[in-house]
């Protein structure tokens, strides 16, 4: 039987994996699930983990700007070439690097368009 | 008539029938998770097996100079990894058929009656099923 991962993979929500670690994704699995408990309900993290995704990202949706996890999010999606104030973009670009997905979550394929968006993007 | 059928509850629980059986597929957060570390456990059981046999990922790649130019050919890394990925994408899919169904793959496709082409088949509706989405051949 052949079995279709890449199915499986096409047809998530997210083509990336990257996108949806946000979420789910183990380094920030602490924070989200702290999140969780301090907005909504304070559930053990097996009851956490046992929560419908479609649910928790609904949830997410109303993620207060005080919240860590917030700010890491903030941190990936952010365009530090559109800050104009110096001091604030060193502090983003520096947020950017420490909440950066480590690579081993990613393939070669995926770090390799990666950085040829990044050359292409700083037309390298 | 299908031999099984997966019926959509809401939009994280899918449900599996067959015969007099069902059990429920949730998509849920610790399967999300799982997913994502598919490509990590890859990764690291590819650089284990390659440390013991006393190389490393960049004994894979083939460099070339071209004048001042040097190019990395990392085709062959790429490949393996692709290997080593779609094997633990097969491990996940084992081990989400044990969670969901209390059985390996194998054994659920024997119960339900399959034959190969429909196995196929019934891979692809699982899929779907953990994505929380309808398959095209259930509709």
């Amino acid at each position: 039987m052949i079995l279709p991962m890449p199915l499986l993979e096409s047809h998530l929500p997210v083509k990336s994996s990257r996108t949806y670690f946000c979420i789910a994704y183990e380094r920030d699995f602490e924070e989200a699930y702290a999140f969780y408990c301090a907005r909504y309900e304070n559930i053990s993290i097996k009851e956490f983990l046992r929560l419908g995704l479609t649910e928790f990202n609904m949830k997410l949706n109303s993620i207060p700007e005080s919240e860590p996890l917030f700010t890491i999010l903030k941190s990936r999606v952010v365009n530090t070439a559109k800050i104009k104030d110096k001091e604030q973009r060193k502090y983003w670009n520096e947020l950017k690097r420490k909440n950066r997905i480590p690579a081993e979550y990613l393939s070669t394929r995926e770090i390799l368009a990666e950085l040829n968006s990044f050359a292409k993007e700083k037309k390298i | 008539m299908s031999k099984y059928e997966f019926i959509k509850q809401d939009e994280d629980t899918t449900i599996l029938k067959y015969k007099d059986k069902s059990f429920e597929i949730k998509k849920d957060v610790e399967l999300q998770k799982e997913i994502e570390s598919v490509n990590k456990n890859a990764r690291v059981k590819m650089m284990v097996d390659l440390t013991k046999q006393g190389i490393t990922s960049n004994d894979l790649i083939v460099v070339r100079k071209n004048g001042s130019k040097t190019y990395e050919d990392k085709s062959n890394l790429i490949q393996l990894e692709q290997s080593y990925m779609q094997e633990a994408s097969v491990d996940l899919f084992q081990s989400l058929s044990e969670r969901y169904f209390g059985m390996k793959l194998e054994n659920l496709i024997k119960d339900i009656g399959l034959e190969d082409e429909e196995a196929s088949k019934f891979g692809n509706d699982f899929a779907y099923a953990l994505a929380g989405k309808s398959s095209p051949s259930q509709k």
